[in-house]
């Protein structure tokens, strides 16, 4: 059942799974039969008239209120694998552990008890179960709300130099026309006389985790997004400007911004990406939006020199420093 | 009328409805955070008390289900009559039941337990009628039906849930007694000794 389900998830999406991806499907299927030996055993023994319905709504109660008990810890043990997987991340064999543990145990010791019962076998069945339900909550006791994974599994392919640019290889396939574009941004910027530091362009998709963390040699743009909607240059060029704080003042961050979409001649897709931005925050956007183009027609027009030192106060400037 | 009591194992569903009220006292007040698709935040807040009424239910179906149906069909005892009234007792005694938790821990919502009990076993009554002995997890069925697909927001059921309702909510103590109703024709007409 559970095969046929991802059988068609597969051929909808056009793809073959991968082994390791494999592994959250143990979960459901393992399950499935552990709930069934306790079913069955519990039959043979109370009146299956009552007993079977009202299994079924304890069990359904406790999954379902698992995943959204304050304490953490339910929600690591309910059989429902916690957290959406995001690109190439991988689930852990210690997090798919104690949802196997809690009810695998307990079927396990059940199963047992179905043979001739001597008291050895009652005895094993009985700390067979007690020590996978004590280990199963050992296990995640101190856990979080999301399991931990193995992030940025996915295999990486890079192309070029200054700017190299790497993707994973799965949204590859335009990697010699993004490092075209990327590469023509970084000229422009340069001719321009604020010459991008970064060597290294890395899509965001592989591993989510640093997603905002760029450095002075790499840059981290979301690239395989970017491809999607054929703005690679404008998405660069975001991640090219790069401001000495965590939050620049808004005005000045959206004047350097504007100021290089200009200059890399991306100036109408910024202006469109702005206007997104500011419906979604506040509304006053065109006005806004017209307020910077101005401010920025003036800097255009000055000499290439005075334009770079204007940059250079501007960035500085969003940080707090003198204008 | 001694030998219908233990061919309906009537002890067991006394049973029943002990539990459903050291249960109801237990959980008293409690809600619970239960996927709903139709919800926004995918998620809705139901009393878990709302599950306990499917217990009951449950029992009283699996009682009738339960007998000597040889010696029913040719016997002479007025069979029919006492299995409508154990389905109109279960609903009362559950309605009773209620009650007193919601008097004994001073939360007038409490009482909604015997509405909802009614209106599952008219449900499952009614089921029955159709299915027979897989009658039983109807009242089971409702709920999950209720909590997937019942809520706009997480605390705002729509009104064929019957269920989540408040106590005040006439409509649902409307379809409740419909319910019942319903359920208790559709046990007139399809009980053995007719067929």
């Amino acid at each position: 059942m559970h095969a046929v389900v991802i059988a068609f998830a597969l051929v909808q999406a056009h793809t073959l799974p991968t082994i390791d991806s494999l592994r959250t499907l143990i979960i459901p299927i393992a399950l499935c039969a552990a709930h069934a030996v306790i079913g069955f055993t519990l039959g043979l023994r109370v009146w299956r008239l009552i007993a079977a319905p009202i299994l079924a709504m304890v069990v359904w109660v406790l999954t379902a209120m698992a995943s959204a008990v304050p304490s953490p810890w339910p929600r690591q043990l309910s059989g429902v694998y916690p957290r959406r997987l995001s690109f190439g991340e991988i689930a852990t064999v210690y997090s798919l552990l104690p949802h196997l543990l809690l009810t695998g145990g307990i079927a396990l010791s059940l199963l047992l008890l179905w043979l001739h019962r001597p008291l050895w076998v009652r005895v094993v069945a009985t700390t067979t179960a007690v020590v996978c339900v004590a280990a199963a909550y050992l296990m995640v006791r101190d856990s979080g709300y999301s399991p931990p994974v193995l992030a940025g599994k996915a295999p990486v392919t890079c192309a070029g130099d200054s700017p190299e640019v790497c993707m994973p290889v799965a949204t590859s396939s335009g990697i010699q026309s993004i490092r075209r574009q990327a590469k023509s941004v970084f000229a422009d910027l340069d001719s321009a006389g604020v010459p991008v530091r970064a060597r290294v362009v890395v899509d965001t998709l592989h591993g989510r985790e640093n997603r905002s963390a760029s450095s002075d040699t790499i840059m981290r743009v979301p690239l395989t997004e970017a491809a999607a909607t054929h703005s690679v240059r404008l998405a660069v060029l975001l991640s090219a400007v790069r401001f000495p704080c965590e939050r620049p003042k808004f005005d000045e961050e959206q004047d350097a911004r504007m100021w290089a979409a200009e200059t890399a001649g991306e100036g109408k897709a910024f202006q469109e990406f702005l206007k997104q931005q500011l419906v979604m925050s506040n509304g006053q956007g065109i006005s806004v939006v017209r307020h910077i183009s101005r401010t920025v027609e003036k800097v255009r027009a000055m000499p290439r020199r005075a334009q770079a030192t204007w940059y250079a106060r501007t960035v500085r400037a969003a940080c707090g420093g003198d204008a | 009328v001694i030998w219908w009591c233990k061919a309906r194992r009537i002890p067991l569903l006394a049973g029943c409805l002990a539990a459903y009220f050291a249960l109801s006292l237990l959980a008293r007040g409690t809600t619970v955070s239960l996927p709903s698709f139709l919800s926004p935040g995918g998620a809705a807040q139901m009393a878990l008390a709302m599950f306990f009424a499917v217990v009951p239910a449950i029992a009283l179906v699996a009682c009738l289900e339960s007998g000597v149906e040889a010696a029913e069909i040719t016997g002479v005892r007025r069979i029919k009559s006492l299995d409508l009234s154990l389905s109109v007792a279960t609903v009362v005694a559950t309605a009773l039941l209620s009650s007193v938790v919601a008097w004994l821990s001073g939360d007038a919502g409490a009482a909604v337990g015997g509405r909802n009990t009614a209106f599952l076993v008219g449900l499952a009554l009614l089921v029955r009628a159709f299915a027979g002995r897989p009658a039983v997890v109807a009242p089971v069925f409702w709920p999950l039906l209720v909590a997937f697909f019942g809520f706009s927001s997480p605390d705002r059921p729509y009104h064929w849930t019957v269920l989540p309702e408040v106590l005040s909510a006439w409509y649902a103590a409307v379809g409740a007694a419909l319910a019942f109703a319903v359920g208790l024709v559709a046990q007139f007409r399809t009980s053995r000794k007719t067929t």
